[in-house]
């Protein structure tokens, strides 16, 4: 006998049984990662005769000649054995999820996979942690075909921004975030070594159960659950160093010069004097390819990020629970001497616990899920035209960072060619002394009872909260006529927000017949808005230091200076009521109907109303007799199609009412010191305003073929937004601000396809994946009376026209512009550039000039002649992935890109402002008599059309980034005396490289406050990362 | 069992069955507001606000028509566009006056919505109903006027619903919606003298401006539009007589008078002390604190805080590049003073120094003054009525006066404070003695005999010198070229003007455009959102406007 063999068999006649066509077996039982399991059932089929594995997974028994095994484990599907002439098994356990019989999470519920009849796609937490990104949505970057996914900014703890089947709104696009059961407004906090899984509802059908606000998708996140059996740890960490993925190169101090006093001399100018104003010129112009890099002396090399996270999982038959506790900090690459750092504790503690048990099932249990996070930031702007990486860009370089006396140097006056102080100076006083500090808690509290059989009635009651404080200091500086400051100023200020939501629901699951039914129905309340927020700032600090930079040490009081501000969070309630019936026969024939009615407070009462409904329906061809004889192929072939409404209600509450302002100040009086304060109604009051509605249909297909090997998924979609909520821009004559309406029709429509495939040769285990998804966006109706949302002006340079908008007919956001035709080489082509009458188009340019398109024959370029010049939106998403492993090693790779989309790309002024300097790639190969270009025109200071906005600083965004390189190899089978079943250890590059043709930083442009996307006006570029890492598990 | 279930899921379906109203807790809604006279005084403060708005100096209407006269040049950096363009008649960008023509027709939007709150009104008394409703009509008038004076053609809006189409409205409409609010700012307002008002309510709108502001309305229109009678509406009409009635009646009962010495009136005499030509003559400024009977109407400003609120930016913009004197303040050099305005102006005339700082005239007692590399259309003379104006304080370092006299803050772009006057009083003698009043000479013996001049006959070209020189820099005279059909001959005058513009000599040709008739370009954003309910004005589509 081998280990401790316990028994099942009743003890009183093991002897008297044995007969002769009896035998002993033994065996090992292991898992797909070849870990022994212990305590896996052994049975002999058809008796009580039976085993469990020891602590070292194996297993003896006695058996009858030609019995059959059966071998169970929680977690995994059962295998039935033949052990017909063999006495020694090796088992290896397939976990359930591996199965079709996989279940996903479909909202207040979950389905198996393979019925399941919407669009939805499922991303598993380990696939997510992989990926060591601080973000989950970071992870599911490369993951989730039909879902775009990109950064703000590389500045650490940014956001995403987020559409799942494009763009269907000016407004919030973002997802419906549901964190286990809880709907909240964004998932950054969560660290991805808690998750679980993350499924994206993708068709209305699917989302529908979350009605109201699912017209962008839905995200549901499950954290990790408790499950039965020992105590599993694991600890995972990893440490890396950043480095610049790509430079720029600003000009050096010469042919910044050069390039100044020639932009001057095409504007008539004689060239700029530089000896007489500079009062280093010699010093100057000893060095010509000296002078200040500000952009590259922004950057902190190496800067570094690490974490780490601890999980516990375990549980007996009554009570299971699952642990997390992880910390994370990274600094960002950018921002020398201010360094922008984000750092974050991650809490989950999720228990479930069975208090009153039938036989068979369950009647009673009780359940909690918290996760809470803490994230401290330090950040600095990156975001419009003034952000810091675009004025390092357009600094000049003969400015010193600093003086002869070790101070930020500045040119005193406003005066003269150069401009007052360095991106440097203003940053370390205006953007270094900041935390914030975030506290978020999402919990639920639950119990299901079932009184009977297949009906469970659930209720739940959740919150999520976010309390945190933000304290600022600006110290008193003096960089010149500009940039100076009072005095010295301290901030401070505290939130915190709460909102609850209480939810009940029935399911019963019956089958009549081959007629399967899983019938739901539910209520559900929200309420947000609990909370306020309470703001501070002052000047005058006592410790002029921001370690002390509390109010109660800038507690002078002085009307004007003292600004103190407290509100309250906007109140809303959402009220709604939903069923769901999910139907099959036989597992062959599915369908799906969901119907939700909610009611929002944001509307007016007669408003409030609205009403989502759903139909899917599928076909598991391969369950039909006749599909038999592709069997060896085909292993699975399922058909489904869905249609369905989804709404959104994402807007102030209130603009159905004109609201008062009350921030005018006017120096009536004889009051020298102080003002009167001012009110006035701030927006157009709205009475009708109410829900936007998104209609999709979607026909797909799963299969499998080649004994599971090729996975295909293909789905096809037409997703219409009505009656879009949007704050369409009015006459100024008007007066005042605009108020939402339903103002428009969006489509998008598009298809994706997911492959997969994944084989073993012998020890060598490979996966691969490719996720291809096509999206088209087009704007279908706008109804205010010219079809066009403007957007902002001044976005690009002071006093830029707009240039991008939402219009019929075009894509949302989509570039608008002169469209240009080259560089006029000579006078003679200026003259020759006539229209159909002869009248020229151009006459004040001069060669070396753009050449606009005239769009109408008449005699000028003006706004007539803008045309679309560029998409932000990408016409295909594309990610793929790569991972194979052997005897203990792995590797694998992800990349993702996008394709099809254009970036407006503008570092400069190209106007106003001869002191900025330029960007060698800017103006690489420009325009001048000995070197005439055809495509980039010539240097000019002031005013002139290089200016418009037009192609010129339009450029494909198209790129692949190589995401993530890994390599890792597992100790644990080396040394297997460990008493871990894990000891990884891996080395990871993030970011390796991007093959795109995009000359700025980085082609992922996701920065701006705008719903246009792809305007880059010097992005804080994502890092390139080396990691080591390790991961353990006992 | 079954029963029982179902009675369980009503129970939870009854807990949500509560109300879905929610409660504004920041802000008031028009539902509730406005309510009390202190509700409908701070709307009226709005108002004021938005006229009184110069965060974008080169769009507020005084800095416009300043920098569209032939008095003054653009000035400013080598690179300020927006400055040139309105000196030169060209588009520097499309949406050039975006932020004036927003600016005006926001308040408009807020006077409309206090008219139309006050007609629902049951609970305040009539006088204050009037005290308030004269103030909106008044700002309205005035905020119309800025817009017609010009854009021209400007959509009429008096309602705060929103229209069903923004459509341009002829000259001839929006002006009877002047002069008409204008007759009932006149009736409704307190029949009250200066003396008699509280020094508190300085910079509100009162009789006396509103009879002014009408003087000032029907010249422009009755000249420009070469018309007798100016329309009223629902078709009444304005004769001269009423109009020149209301000016009687504001010379006669406003308490409104000259100051004896009219440099009094400019805060450069402050600095009796330090500044040399100040001393000379032994100066006194007037102040701001309600002690100024000359003023009919300023917006008001204070040295209390930064650009956005209550600074006065104009001044700012006004100030010489690069120059820390005592007492004119550095700023950023917009609107040089055109040297033929100097050359032109008699010397026995007083105020031909008293309004311009020729950088080389002895008299001033200033010494320093240093042309900026980067200033741009430099003349050597600058305009003295409207300029950052410094003294010395107590270490001896020249500062802006509102720093040393009420604690501004201590920096020059923000302690700008003097008010911008909208309405003089001389301004008021001037249009009587010009509509044909009975005391016409009387009225223009007044204002010469104050800066010592004889009189003269009350003749409309005494009367055109007069107003230019008495009213130099006070954002009147472009209009007046205008109405008088002057502005051709005057601009033809301005050709090859000497100047210098980043330390190089050059000249200055203004090419006025007739064919722009004076107005200036519409917004093209405007335009646009519009749908074709406004066209382009003539003028700023031709190549000849492109910058």
């Amino acid at each position: 006998m081998i280990g401790k063999n316990i028994t099942l068999i009743s003890n009183d006649s093991p002897t008297v049984k044995a007969q002769q066509d009896e035998r002993i077996i033994t065996g090992t039982i292991v898992d797909a990662q070849g870990i022994t399991v212990i305590g896996a059932n052994v049975i002999e089929k058809g008796t009580t005769n039976g085993t469990i594995t020891n602590l070292d997974g194996q297993f003896s028994l006695t058996i009858k000649e030609n019995a059959t095994l059966v071998i169970s484990y929680i977690g995994y599907s059962d295998q039935e054995l033949l052990t017909a002439g063999k006495s020694i098994f090796n088992i290896i356990l397939k976990e359930d999820s591996e199965l079709l019989d996989e279940v996903v999470v479909v909202g207040y519920g979950v389905q198996k996979k393979k019925l399941v009849t919407g669009a939805t796609i499922q991303v598993k937490g380990d696939d997510l942690e992989k990926m060591n990104s601080t973000s989950p949505l970071g992870a599911m970057q490369s993951q989730t075909p039909g879902v775009n996914i990109v950064k703000e900014s590389g500045q650490p703890g940014s956001d995403f921004k987020i559409s799942i089947r494009g763009v269907g709104t000016t407004g919030d696009s973002k997802p419906l975030y549901v964190v286990d059961g809880v709907t909240v407004s964004d998932i950054n906090n969560l660290s991805p070594s808690d998750i679980q899984s993350i499924d994206v509802l993708k068709d209305a059908a699917s989302a529908a159960i979350y009605g109201a606000r699912a017209a962008n998708g839905v995200v549901l996140v499950t954290t990790k659950q408790g499950k039965e059996g020992k105590a599993h740890i694991s600890y995972d960490g990893y440490f890396g160093v950043q480095k610049l993925a790509k430079k720029l190169h600003p000009l050096m101090n010469k042919d910044y010069m050069d390039m100044t006093d020639e932009a001057d001399r095409n504007n008539g100018g004689d060239g700029f004097e530089w000896a007489s104003f500079l009062t280093n010129y010699d010093e100057i112009m000893a060095n010509p390819n000296g002078g200040t890099d500000w952009l590259n002396a922004l950057v902190n090399d190496d800067a570094y990020i690490q974490n780490h996270a601890f999980n516990v999982t375990g549980g007996t038959k009554q009570s299971v629970y699952s642990l997390g506790l992880s910390y994370m900090n990274q600094e960002g690459l950018i921002g020398e001497p201010v360094t922008p750092t984000y750092s974050r504790y991650n809490l989950r503690i999720n228990t479930e616990h069975t208090i009153i048990k039938a036989k068979d099932f369950d009647i009673l249990k009780i359940g909690e899920n918290l996760n809470f996070s803490r994230s401290l930031r330090n950040t600095m702007n990156t975001d419009g035209k003034w952000n810091v990486i675009r004025s390092a860009m357009s600094m000049n370089p003969l400015l010193p960072i600093y003086d002869e006396n070790g101070d930020y140097a500045y040119e005193e006056s406003y005066e003269g060619i150069i401009g007052t102080c360095g991106p440097q100076a203003k940053l370390d006083y205006t953007q270094k002394n900041n935390k914030s500090i975030t506290n978020k808690l999402i919990t639920n509290f639950y119990l299901t009872i079932q009184p009977i059989k297949g009906l469970i009635i659930r209720s739940s009651f959740g919150v999520s909260g976010t309390a945190g404080d933000y304290r600022n200091y600006i110290p008193q500086y003096d960089l010149g006529g500009k940039e100076f400051t009072i005095d010295d100023q301290v901030t401070q200020q505290n939130y915190s927000n709460y909102k609850y939501i209480f939810e009940n629901s029935a399911s019963y699951k019956f089958k009549v017949d081959k007629n399967n039914f899983d019938v739901l129905a539910g209520t559900s309340y929200e309420r947000s808005g609990f909370g306020s927020k309470l703001g501070t700032s002052n000047y005058g600090s006592i410790f002029n230091d921001f370690e002390h930079a509390y109010i109660d040490n800038a507690d002078v009081v002085v009307i004007g200076n003292t600004k103190i501000n407290g509100t309250p969070y906007n109140q809303s309630k959402l009220n709604s009521y939903f069923g769901r019936v999910n139907y099959d026969y036989n597992e062959k024939y599915m369908a799906t109907v969901v119907m939700r009615a909610d009611a929002s407070s944001n509307f007016a009462p007669k408003n409030r109303w609205g009403y989502f409904p759903s139909v899917s329906a599928g076909w598991l061809m391969t369950n039909e007799d006749f599909m038999q004889d592709t069997i060896d192929w085909l292993d699975f072939f399922k058909l489904r199609a869905s249609w369905g409404q989804n709404g959104n209600q994402n807007i102030n509450p209130f603009q159905y009412l004109s609201t008062i302002s009350f921030d005018a100040k006017y120096a009536r009086g004889t009051d020298y010191l102080t003002y009167t304060q001012g009110s006035y109604p701030d927006i157009l009051a709205n009475p009708d305003v109410t829900w936007e509605t998104s209609d999709q249909t979607d026909i797909g297909f799963d299969a499998r073929l080649l004994n599971g090997r090729l996975g295909v998924t293909f789905d096809w979609y037409n997703k219409k937004t009505k009656d879009w909520l949007v704050q369409a821009p009015i006459s100024g004559c008007i007066g005042t601000g605009a108020p939402y309406i339903n103002g428009g029709d969006v489509r998008n429509r598009g298809y994706e396809i997911g492959l997969s495939w994944n084989d073993r040769i012998e020890d060598f285990h490979y996966t691969a994946n490719l996720n291809v998804s096509h999206n088209k966006n087009e704007v279908l109706r706008i109804a205010n009376a010219e079809g066009i949302i403007h957007g902002e002006t001044n976005l690009v340079y002071n006093t830029s026209p707009e240039m991008y908008r939402a219009e019929v007919g075009f894509p949302i956001g989509y570039f608008w512009g002169y469209e240009t035709a080259g560089v006029f080489q000579t006078q003679e082509e200026i003259n020759n550039y006539v229209n159909s009458n002869g009248e020229m188009i151009q006459p004040d340019a001069q060669p070396g000039d753009l050449i606009f398109k005239n769009m109408n024959d008449d005699d000028q370029i003006n706004t007539e002649d803008k045309v679309m010049i560029g998409d932000p939106n990408p016409d295909v998403n594309l990610s793929l992935a790569f991972s194979c492993d052997y005897k203990g090693f792995d590797f694998g790779f992800n990349a993702s890109g996008v394709m099809g989309n254009q970036i407006f790309r503008m570092y400069r002024d190209w106007s106003i402002g001869s002191s900025n300097n330029y960007v060698a790639e800017d103006i690489e190969g420009h325009w001048t008599e000995t070197n005439p270009s055809t495509t980039v025109p010539f240097l000019v200071g002031t005013g002139k059309t290089v200016q418009n906005i037009s192609d010129r600083y339009v450029e494909d965004g198209d790129y692949l980034r190589m995401n993530n390189i890994t390599l890792g190899y597992d100790f644990s089978k080396l040394f297997k005396s460990l008493p871990l079943t894990k000891a990884r250890i891996y080395a990871t590059i993030q970011n390796a490289f991007t093959i795109t043709g995009y000359k700025g930083l980085d082609p992922e442009v996701g920065s701006g406050e705008n719903w246009a996307g792809g305007i880059d006006l010097g992005l804080y570029p994502s890092p390139r990362t080396y990691m080591i890492g390790i991961s353990l598990n006992y | 069992m079954k029963n029982k279930i179902f009675a369980l899921i009503l129970v939870f379906a009854g807990l949500q069955a509560c109300s879905m109203d929610t409660v504004n807790l920041t802000q008031i809604d028009s539902a509730t507001y406005p309510k009390s006279e202190d509700d409908y005084s701070s709307l009226l403060i709005s108002v004021y606000t938005n006229a009184a708005y110069t965060k974008m100096a080169h769009q507020h209407p005084y800095l416009v028509s300043e920098l569209n006269s032939d008095q003054r040049f653009g000035g400013g950096g080598l690179h300020d566009i927006n400055v040139e363009g309105l000196n030169l008649f060209k588009l520097a960008s499309n949406d050039m006056l975006e932020n004036c023509w927003t600016n005006r027709y926001t308040g408009i939007y807020q006077a409309n919505f206090i008219l139309e709150k006050l007609a629902e009104n049951e609970t305040l008394d009539q006088e204050t109903k009037d005290k308030i409703s004269g103030q909106a009509h008044f700002l309205r008038a005035y905020l119309y006027m800025d817009l017609a004076r010009m854009f021209e053609k400007v959509p009429l809006i008096l309602t705060t619903n929103q229209p069903d189409e923004i459509k341009q409205d002829e000259p001839a409409v929006i002006w009877a919606q002047i002069f008409t609010d204008l007759n009932a700012a006149i009736a409704e307002l307190p029949n009250q003298t200066y003396q008699e008002m509280p020094a508190d309510n300085d910079g509100d709108a009162t009789k006396w401006a509103a009879e002014s502001l009408m003087a000032r309305a029907y010249l422009f229109y009755t000249g420009f539009y070469e018309l007798d009678a100016a329309p009223l509406n629902e078709g009444g009409t304005l004769t001269k007589t009423e109009v020149v009635n209301y000016v009687d009646d504001c010379v006669a009962n406003s308490g409104h008078q000259l100051l004896s010495d009219f440099r009094n009136y400019w805060p450069y005499s402050v600095s009796d002390k330090d500044y040399g030509y100040a001393k000379a003559y032994n100066l006194k400024w007037v102040d701001e604190f309600h002690s100024n009977p000359e003023c009919v109407w300023a917006t008001k400003y204070n040295g209390f805080g930064d650009r956005e609120s209550t600074a006065n930016t104009l001044l700012l913009a006004m100030g010489m590049r690069d120059q820390t004197q005592v007492p004119f303040g550095k700023g950023w050099g917009y609107g040089t003073v055109n040297p033929q305005t100097w050359e032109n102006w008699p010397d026995n005339d007083l105020r031909k120094v008293a309004s311009i700082y020729s950088v080389e005239n002895e008299k001033e007692w200033v010494s320093g003054y240093k042309k900026a590399v980067s200033q741009a259309d430099e003349t050597g003379y600058w305009q003295k009525k409207y300029m950052p104006i410094n003294m010395y304080d107590a270490d001896h370092k020249a500062t802006g006066y509102a720093t040393v006299l009420y604690g501004a803050y201590n920096k020059f772009t923000m302690n700008t404070a003097q008010d911008l006057t909208l309405i003089r009083f001389s301004d008021v003698l001037l249009m009587g003695a010009e509509l044909g009043s009975s005391h016409a000479q009387e009225y223009l013996d007044k204002v010469r005999s104050r800066v010592n001049l004889p009189a003269v006959p009350v003749t409309l070209d005494n009367i055109k010198t007069e107003r230019n020189h008495e009213l130099a820099f006070e954002g009147i005279r472009y209009y007046d070229l205008l109405r008088w059909h002057d502005a051709e001959a005057a601009f033809a005058k301005v050709k090859e003007v000497p100047i210098e513009s980043g330390g190089v000599a050059t000249t200055m040709t203004i090419n006025y455009r007739k064919d722009t008739r004076g107005f200036m370009p519409i917004p093209e954003t405007e335009i646009s959102l519009a749908n074709g309910g406004i066209v382009q004005n003539p003028g700023w589509t031709s190549a000849e406007a492109a910058w």
